[in-house]
């Protein structure tokens, strides 16, 4: 089995655009948390979420490359934000073009409808659907924004090897990272561009996460508040962000400098409910024991947890940390940054490497009153890391859940 | 790293499906998490398989499917209140069921299949559109292979015949197929297998078509009712053409 190994990371977070923004942005403890700009939300049961900036330059740019309708590509942002964050980790990564067999290896999530296409295309007269109601420069992504679209345009973003698309729900960003890296590990791949991206900022997003009552009511810039007493749900986020995953031996060979090395990677299901996490944790418990035998057993220094911040998820977690991990110090990334659902953890991910890039151990915000029952050593402000390697869970509805253990660059 | 072992063993297809005919329907519990193709295609992977068989975590899940097939009816009904202008939660979105997003989510099939196998070992699901259901059979037989299961059921999907798939097909001047569905089950003991399954590689490519979800999957189901001799299928899909060896398995009538 090869090395695997970190060279080049590309971000576009709610705290910014770039690895090195991002990881001030997060050791500063800022919160991208505020009051919903995509569209008029003040009617919906919430009302806040963590907003990257969409430009309109890139979405000219990627409309024209792609031929998508600039209307899908500001509705559903995954596409735009998917591309700039993979441009940025190849541009991180190798001096000038990456190479022609570079892999991809893509977590996404939900295809969004376009409501204003269904809108337009429903005869109230006839209740029934009349395609031919669809405005013509719509045609080419009518109703939503194809995955087959945001797919190629990250290939085209300079990955033209094998290639691979994850859905896992919030899974989606570590499973893509953690299969990608079992590709170099395995000789299936040399060189993998590997992340995710996604945005549920939109009303389809926003509204039905709402009715699920994933998301906090309160319209405060604390709404997400992982492991707090009195947490009462998520907020949801967006972006992307893209890893070049080598082996140690190719990287070593071109002169490239690792940023950090994947340890180990293991998934599992909880097989238990679509809604909720089993209640002992059973399958994160397996996720993490595995990629913990995986990566050899090391002292893990920090734990970047799923922590969502909702009732259910965050004790569960917890427990199932501590009766695999043990004692560590954890963080949730999601109090600064939001949910980003499928790209979450790849988000974070990104914030975990911080352990090694910069020594430093990203923090929970928000944590003022512990509930008693996620108990444990919590990061509430950035501290320095100790520790042999961290690990990154996620865990996404349907009980999917996806574990990763960094180490430091060897 | 260690992804899951270095061991190097046959896979087997003990099992082939290409519809949900004389399974036993998916109960309420269950379904409400899933569109009715969804619900018909974990029906017809709990059809050929019994729980006694396999510990769960020996079991993986490797699902894929074509895009999100909203039900544009339901959905229209709602949003032909909203002139644009009004509110949009009051207008319509806060009347749709709670579970309307939540079923369409792909990996939706992955997580109930494994509540009803059950099933609690390394799984995947593959949003790769047409050629999805080769990329999920080839992770599973990977799988298989290094050892980090013994048991796999492979699920490929897609509803061409829903309301929102004609609407987008009828936009875009093409017509598509009906419902696709195909199911293998794999497994790492020849026991009562119908074929060997050798290579399966997938290239992409620049093709175009619309080929669905399940569609390159069932080519595969196809070619298993004839199997006598060794077969090397080729199936181009959208932007992708892969092949899949098929082996007969001595002494097993296929």
């Amino acid at each position: 089995m090869r090395r695997v190994v970190v060279t080049g990371v590309g971000i576009v977070s709610p705290l910014g655009a770039g690895y090195g923004a991002f990881a001030e942005a997060i050791l500063d403890g800022r919160c991208a948390v505020g009051p919903i700009r995509a569209f008029d939300a003040r009617t919906f049961a919430a009302t806040v979420a963590a907003e990257a900036t969409l430009d309109e330059r890139e979405v000219a740019a990627c409309a024209e490359a792609t031929g998508c309708d600039p209307l899908a590509l500001r509705i559903d942002r995954k596409l735009v934000f998917g591309v700039r964050a993979a441009r940025q980790a190849i541009a991180h990564a190798f001096d000038g073009a990456p190479p022609p067999g570079l892999a991809l290896s893509f977590g996404i999530g939900l295809e969004v409808l376009l409501l204003p296409d269904v809108a337009s295309l429903y005869d109230p007269a006839k209740r029934d659907l009349d395609a031919s109601r669809l405005p013509i420069p719509r045609r080419k992504n009518a109703l939503r924004l194809s995955l087959d679209h945001v797919v190629d345009a990250i290939a085209n973003a300079g990955a033209r090897g094998r290639r691979r698309a994850y859905v896992a729900a919030c899974a989606s960003g570590t499973q893509a990272v953690g299969e990608g890296a079992s590709w170099i590990a395995r000789g299936a791949a040399d060189a993998v561009l590997a992340g995710a991206t996604d945005s549920m900022v939109n009303p389809m997003g926003v509204g039905c996460f709402s009715l699920l009552g994933a998301l906090s009511p309160r319209a405060a810039a604390d709404a997400c508040r992982p492991f707090h007493r009195d947490r009462d749900g998520t907020v949801i986020g967006e972006g992307a962000a893209f890893f070049v995953l080598e082996s140690l031996d190719g990287a070593r060979a071109r002169g490239a400098r690792p940023l950090a090395e994947i340890l180990g990677y293991a998934s599992s299901l909880d097989a238990h409910r679509v809604t909720a996490p089993h209640p002992r944790g059973d399958g994160a418990r397996r996720a993490m024991a595995n990629v913990l035998a995986r990566a050899g057993r090391p002292r893990i220094g920090y734990v970047n947890a799923h922590g969502t911040g909702t009732p259910q998820n965050d004790a569960v977690e917890v427990q199932a940390i501590r009766a695999t991990v043990g004692e560590t110090a954890i963080g949730a990334t999601k109090s600064q940054v939001g949910h980003a659902m499928a790209a979450a953890g790849a988000l974070e991910l990104a914030a975990t490497l911080l352990c090694f890039t910069h020594g430093r151990c990203a923090p929970t915000a928000h944590l003022g009153a512990l509930d008693p029952a996620c108990a444990a050593d919590h990061v509430v402000a950035p501290r320095a890391f100790s520790g042999d390697a961290a690990l990154k869970n996620s865990f996404g509805f349907g009980g999917q859940n996806a574990s990763i253990v960094v180490g430091g660059a060897p | 790293m260690n992804p899951a072992g270095p061991i190097d063993r046959d896979c087997f297809i003990v099992a082939a499906r290409a519809d949900a005919d004389g399974a036993p329907p998916l109960g309420r519990k269950l379904s409400r998490y899933l569109t009715d193709l969804g619900a018909a295609a974990v029906s017809a992977a709990l059809a050929d398989f019994s729980s006694e068989k396999i510990d769960p975590a020996r079991v993986g899940v490797y699902t894929a499917s074509g895009a999100a097939r909203y039900d544009l009816a339901a959905l229209g009904v709602k949003m032909a209140r909203l002139d644009g202008s009004g509110p949009l939660w009051s207008g319509g979105l806060a009347d749709l069921d709670p579970f309307a997003l939540l079923k369409l989510m792909s990996c939706n099939v992955l997580s109930v299949l494994s509540m009803a196998l059950p099933a609690e070992g390394a799984s995947e699901h593959h949003a790769d559109d047409a050629p999805g259901g080769i990329a999920a059979l080839a992770a599973a037989a990977g799988a298989i292979r290094r050892g980090a299961i013994d048991w796999a059921v492979v699920v490929a999907f897609d509803d061409l015949a829903s309301d929102h798939a004609r609407a987008e097909l009828a936009a875009s001047g093409k017509r598509g197929d009906a419902r696709q569905l195909a199911v293998l089950h794999l497994s790492a003991a020849a026991d009562g297998a119908r074929a060997r399954l050798g290579a399966v590689k997938l290239l992409h490519g620049d093709g175009e078509g619309t080929v669905g979800g399940g569609a390159a999957l069932s080519v595969v189901v196809e070619a298993l009712a004839s199997l006598r001799d060794p077969i090397l299928l080729a199936v181009e899909t959208d932007g992708a053409v892969a092949t899949v060896e098929l082996l007969p398995v001595h002494g097993v009538s296929p």
